[in-house]
């Protein structure tokens, strides 16, 4: 058994620095998957600095290696692997384990498992710590990795996995689709590839965000409408429109009313980030509107699987910025001053 | 033909805010398929209050103009009809909601969300599309599409009917929408005019009956009225008990400084909360418990006709009665001030 070179954040709110691990034993169905890319999301900057301490997240294990986009090709098989074999292109999620057994597993919705291994924050039952993807391997179960199409380049597939199921998801689950009005709030990591999961889904996409300069870009993906949410007249064009309201943004000072008067009567508005507070929800337009508040955390692994497919199928692309992985703390300041376009990637 | 206009009277508002008085208005002509109806009484919702103050201003409610004659709970006998009225007859026992008249073509109007319906008219606060504004219920007499109208089950005396008429849709809609039955768990927050209907409400749907109340005081009326279990929010001891525990959240208070993360928590995964109760500024989402146990949160806003009339028989056969205070209608100022401040077990009913 060999240490695993990685990088992690050693304490709460720490620079992420070389460091390495002794993985915990290769069970009979895990795989060790040698890492090519590993997508950065906002979630790994959350975790390290202890975002969402005050509103009851489950704590932070130092140290942690984040990094939850991962792709790379299986290197390592235990004794009773039989769905991946060595050299397979694969990638894997937020999520490392679940049971399997139990009723949220069995409905398909293994991320609501009670026993859920998230791929870092976390422990095993039998005590090893869960390690993300800052690295040059991790190991997981056989039944979280998935085959990545052949069509997707690796640098692409990697935000899939998180930022791509993670808005793929709800829309297929509220029914985006011809005849509906899908509005997508923040143009980022995930708000871009909402955009075109959107559009290609064959719903009318409506794109929000504070800032003009991203107009021509939302156009560009998919976007049939844009709303520059500091522009009072444009939300108001766009007023009990919107059948479903991706929220991806989570910074402070959203103009929450704005969005909830966008929607259609019976729309839904699913937040899919985490802010770092409370968010402030008038129950006004839920009352007359009869509208609905959901949140939505990852997707199925069959839902993986069909994004993966989909993607590969439309051509759907992140737009990303490569670098190697030495280069994780420059991703992170970046991400942190909401500069990367769209999706810093690192790769080994 | 519609009848000779005469005078109502009536209590109004004459501007935001101000005192009631009394005040009388020239009612629109009755209509073929209009009704009026001779007032006997009328309950007071927080919802009047609210209307008078324009305490939901900041948040976007419509408000319409002042003077204002206010009161939405409405029973009394039908004494006026259309030439074209075939649902009630003169003499009839009837009630009158929320809502006095919707387009009835439109598919919301088809799919019981009358609420939504782009004509609809608010029975008190409400202008139809000829701009004559719509007066309520704290007065003799009121006119109204026949549509509108339920009849009351003889089994239901007028003070016991009429906190149905808004309070008592408001909670039974949602929980027959929501499917509220044996082997679920409804949580009711709020133990006031809205919160004491739907624990018996949800008693006699089958379901567990938990309910949430900052006060103590309220126990063992709680448990009388149909609940089985009772968490005094105040306690985080006992909410922290709650956690993980109610498939449908209902929430009917409308304080503000309300526990909502104890109240999200609360809720198992998969789980709902619906809000009926409409406070004064936002409400503070915590969105991990959303998310980690893909809660969903949602307005419900009264229910619609065909619901009412449900409702109605529902209570009168399974003995659901409002716990009422009747005051005179000329006392409404101080009806109207006591509910500010909460001070009601646990609805007015104003008579004539």
């Amino acid at each position: 058994m060999s240490a695993i070179n990685a990088y992690a954040a050693l304490e709460k709110g720490g620079k992420v620095v070389p460091w390495s691990y002794e993985p915990r034993p290769l069970g009979a169905t895990d795989v060790e998957i040698k890492i090519s890319h590993c997508g950065v999301c906002a979630g790994d900057v959350h975790a390290i600095r202890g975002s969402w301490d005050s509103i009851g997240w489950p704590a932070q294990k130092f140290p942690v290696v984040p990094g939850h986009e991962i792709v790379g090709t299986i290197s390592k098989v235990g004794s009773g692997v039989t769905k991946v074999k060595l050299g397979d292109r694969v990638g894997m999620g937020c999520l490392s384990w679940a049971c399997l057994e139990c009723n949220a597993c069995h409905s398909g919705v293994e991320q609501r498992c009670k026993r859920a291994v998230f791929t870092y924050m976390g422990s095993y039952e039998d005590g090893a710590i869960a390690q993300g993807g800052y690295a040059e391997a991790v190991r997981v179960s056989e039944e979280f990795v998935f085959q990545i199409p052949e069509k997707l380049p690796s640098e692409y597939a990697a935000p899939l996995l998180c930022a791509g199921v993670t808005t793929f998801s709800p829309l297929v689950n509220h029914g985006a689709g011809p005849g509906k009005t899908v509005g997508v709030v923040g143009i980022g990591g995930l708000g871009h590839v909402a955009i075109q999961f959107a559009n290609k889904l064959g719903a009318q996409v409506v794109a929000f965000s504070s800032s003009e300069n991203k107009r021509d870009e939302c156009l560009r993906l998919g976007a049939h409408k844009f709303v520059n949410t500091s522009d009072p007249d444009q939300l108001r064009s766009v007023n009990g429109t919107v059948d479903i309201m991706l929220v991806t943004a989570n910074a402070s000072n959203m103009p929450w009313d704005g969005y909830l008067w966008s929607m259609a009567v019976g729309g839904k508005v699913v937040t899919v980030s985490v802010p770092e507070g409370h968010l402030p929800l008038n129950v006004i337009p839920f009352i007359v509107r009869n509208i609905s508040f959901h949140g939505s955390a990852i997707g199925t692994r069959k839902q993986h699987r069909e994004m993966l497919e989909f993607a590969a199928q439309h051509n759907i692309h992140p737009i990303i910025e490569l670098m190697p992985m030495s280069e994780v703390n420059v991703a992170h300041e970046r991400l942190l001053k909401t500069q990367v376009r769209y999706r810093a990637v690192l790769h080994n | 033909m519609s009848s000779p206009v005469s005078t109502i009277h009536g209590y109004a508002a004459l501007e935001k805010n101000g005192e009631i008085v009394a005040w009388s208005y020239e009612p629109r002509p009755l209509g073929p398929t209009d009704v009026e109806i001779s007032i006997t009484h009328c309950g007071v919702c927080a919802s009047d209050a609210h209307a008078i103050s324009g305490g939901w201003d900041k948040l976007g409610m419509p408000i319409n103009s002042f003077p204002l004659i206010a009161g939405h709970e409405i029973v009394g006998v039908v004494s006026k009809a259309g030439s074209e009225v075939s649902k009630v007859s003169i003499g009839q026992r009837v009630g009158l909601g929320c809502i006095s008249r919707t387009c009835l073509r439109c598919d919301l109007c088809a799919a019981d969300k009358e609420f939504a319906c782009p004509e609809r008219v608010f029975t008190s606060n409400g202008v139809y599309e000829d701009g004559r504004f719509a007066q309520g219920g704290f007065a003799e007499a009121i006119r109204a599409g026949e549509d509108f109208v339920y009849v009351i089950p003889e089994a239901l005396s007028s003070e016991h009917a009429a906190p149905m008429l808004c309070g008592g849709i408001t909670v039974y809609a949602p929980l027959v929408n929501h499917g509220v039955g044996p082997g679920k768990t409804v949580g009711v927050v709020g133990i006031g005019g809205l919160g004491h209907l739907a624990l018996q409400f949800a008693n006699k749907l089958g379901a567990g009956v938990v309910a949430f109340s900052t006060s103590e005081t309220k126990r063992e009326e709680a448990i009388r009225l149909g609940a089985h279990k009772f968490v005094n929010t105040s306690d985080s001891a006992q909410l922290q008990a709650a956690k993980d525990t109610i498939d449908l959240l209902l929430v009917t208070a409308n304080a503000s400084n309300m526990p909502w993360d104890g109240y999200l928590w609360s809720v198992k995964r998969g789980g709902k909360v619906v809000i009926v109760g409409l406070p004064e500024e936002h409400i503070p989402v915590n969105v991990i418990p959303v998310l980690l146990n893909d809660i969903s949160i949602m307005g419900s806003v009264i229910g619609g006709r065909q619901q009412h009339h449900d409702m109605l028989e529902f209570a009168a056969k399974h003995g659901v009665q409002s716990v009422v205070e009747m005051l005179p209608m000329n006392q409404v100022n101080d009806a109207i001030e006591r509910v500010r401040r909460n001070d009601v077990r646990y609805r007015f009913v104003l008579h004539n």
